[in-house]
């Protein structure tokens, strides 16, 4: 019986134990037949070593460092590797989950039984043309309870559709992912690092009990709910979003490297389109908006007046507490835009940040960077 | 094939990183094996591709991959097995994307500053082409064949290309047998197919 390819293919390789080895070498003594074929495999196998050492490459084209490596990928993948829920909560984007979750807490609650019961019917699409700044007493994110109000706000939402986050090679990359043209500030001439994230959706559910779980944890049990709105179902669908990084920036979780940091050289735009948000026909969003204001922070005679000279089927709320950061409103090539000064940071070593947020033709933009903001209306202006 | 430099420096197969039990890749066990086998991917992927960038970038998003992936030390007992998998995967991937777009000419194989390309200017050409033809018929493999070639040619062991490609380590020599033979036999039909014929004199 004879021996098999790959059993001499292995002990031209040295694979084999002693055993087999030993066998073998007496079978390939008596056998003219397998020591022929044992020469033809060793011959090819030359063959094709000797091509593929063309292949190898130039050792000095091949110095790899793989710490330096690894904070290029933790600059460009933190936002990657932080799981998703991290990601939302996470304290940098407390201005816009306030908001979202106020208006989304509210949204369920201020729907009637009777609309519920017509078994959730679609409203229309709520959609963002404008952002406006709303100055709040209080930032119950960022106060003590915020872990339980983070809980209650993780078990109501149901992600209908999963995001992935996806490093684009260049603009053009990045908009065939995103699905639109990508515009960047032309007063940048470095090269971002472009991030796609993909479309995401998820559902919100109202429950009365969560509600006054909620209002409980931020001592606003003042404020009664409106009565039977359990189950009312909020529909959020996110379209893929992009986000650019130039220059020196540092993630949260990422070492501070020695030697000094060009915080000043930071800056990160980001752009997707509006979310849409569909829920039942009952909707009074005034009120709601007047429930989230107050929830925020404001008396009922603010809230109202506030929340009356608002179009709120096409605004995007931020709330900014007054202790925490300034805004001013400026203008972008003709659309009314936020810039926040002297947001604090996660990382206590990071110097005070500044946003500029603006909504325009159905996107929504920001431009985050550190140090003075003098630049951010014209790095804005000059995105294309 | 001498490697022995390269097998010095190998990283050990079953990484200890992995003996948390924690849902998520904790952070102190991702940088271990990303310290432990970035050098060794990007070489691999390097002889694949051909193009020191793109195989960080490859390398990079083998990673990412890997941290979007659960941690258990069930599941990733043996993360180098997974890695040089999933690297070897995405350059076989990136080499039939350039393949498909006719772009490998000038992209993958054309390389003069890479590799071990010689000085003269006559043998750099054919250096090229040769790397050229390599890959055409890399890509017309198996993907197993493939992945088994490449990662003998970065000087893995049967055990560590076993574990790389998912398959029990006594059956590399019959699958590295097959793989040299369909190679030789693609490469072949590509030197053929570029082979320069001078016109025949009338």
């Amino acid at each position: 019986m004879c021996i098999s390819d790959g059993v001499l293919r292995s002990k031209l390789d040295g694979e084999l134990n002693e055993l087999d080895a030993s066998e073998l070498a007496a079978h390939l003594d008596r056998c003219q037949q397998c020591r022929d074929r044992a020469a033809l495999i060793a011959a090819r196998a030359g063959r094709v070593a000797q091509l593929f050492s063309e292949l190898g490459p130039n050792p000095a084209d091949m110095r790899t460092d793989p710490r330096a490596a690894y904070l290029r990928l933790d600059r460009a993948g933190a936002a990657i590797r932080e799981p998703l829920h991290r990601r939302v909560f996470a304290r940098r984007f407390t201005p816009a989950w306030g908001a979202a979750a106020a208006v989304l807490v509210a949204l369920g609650l201020s729907a009637s039984g009777a609309g519920r019961a017509f078994a959730q019917k679609i409203l229309g699409m709520l959609r963002v043309n404008a952002v406006v700044a709303v100055p709040i007493e209080r930032n119950f994110m960022a106060e003590a309870r915020s872990d339980v109000l983070q809980q209650v706000l993780a078990d109501s939402v149901v992600k209908t559709k999963e995001g992935r986050t996806v490093l684009a090679v260049n603009r053009e990359e990045a908009g065939r992912l995103a699905g639109y043209d990508i515009h960047l500030p032309e007063l940048r001439q470095d090269q971002p690092i472009l991030k796609v994230h993909t479309a995401r959706a998820f559902q919100f559910t109202a429950s009365q009990q969560r509600l006054a779980t909620l209002l409980s944890a931020v001592g606003r049990t003042d404020l009664a709910p409106p009565p039977n709105l359990d189950g009312a179902k909020v529909y959020v669908d996110a379209p893929a979003s992009v986000e650019a990084t130039y220059g020196d920036c540092l993630t949260d979780n990422a070492p501070r490297p020695a030697g000094p940091l060009r915080f000043d050289t930071c800056l990160t735009v980001g752009q997707a389109p509006s979310p849409t948000v569909v829920t039942i026909p009952e909707l009074n969003l005034q009120s709601i908006a007047e429930f989230g204001l107050q929830l925020a922070g404001m008396s009922p005679q603010q809230a109202r007046t506030f929340s009356q000279a608002i179009d709120w089927t096409s605004t995007l709320a931020i709330p900014i507490p007054r202790d925490a950061a300034t805004y001013e409103l400026v203008n972008v090539n003709g659309a009314k835009g936020i810039l926040m000064n002297g947001l604090r940071p996660r990382r206590s070593d990071l110097p005070p940040s500044y946003t500029l947020l603006w909504a325009k033709n159905g996107m929504i933009y920001s431009v985050r960077g550190y140090g003075s903001s003098s630049l951010a209306v014209p790095l804005a202006e000059s995105l294309r | 094939m001498d490697h022995a430099g390269e097998a010095a420096m190998r990283p050990p197969l079953r990484s200890e990183v992995l003996s948390s039990g924690d849902a998520g890749w904790p952070e102190s066990a991702f940088e271990a094996a990303f310290i432990a086998h970035y050098p060794r991917i990007v070489t691999v992927i390097y002889r694949i591709v051909g193009n020191h960038s793109r195989a960080e970038e490859l390398a990079s998003d083998t990673f990412l991959k890997l941290y979007e992936q659960p941690f258990s030390p069930e599941r990733f007992h043996n993360v180098a097995g997974w890695l040089y998998r999933t690297a070897t995967r995405l350059g076989f991937d990136s080499l039939r994307s350039l393949a498909r777009r006719k772009r490998h000419e000038s992209d993958a194989g054309g390389l003069f500053g890479h590799g071990t390309a010689p000085a003269d200017p006559l043998e750099a050409v054919l250096h090229a082409e040769r790397q050229r033809n390599i890959r055409k018929a890399l890509v017309k493999l198996k993907p197993i064949e493939a992945q088994v070639l490449a990662l003998r040619a970065s000087g893995f062991s049967y055990r560590e290309v076993a574990e790389a490609v998912g398959v029990k380590e006594q059956s590399i020599g019959r699958l590295l047998a097959r793989a040299e033979e369909a190679f030789e036999n693609a490469y072949r039909r590509e030197e053929r197919r570029t082979c320069f014929h001078p016109p025949s004199l009338r």
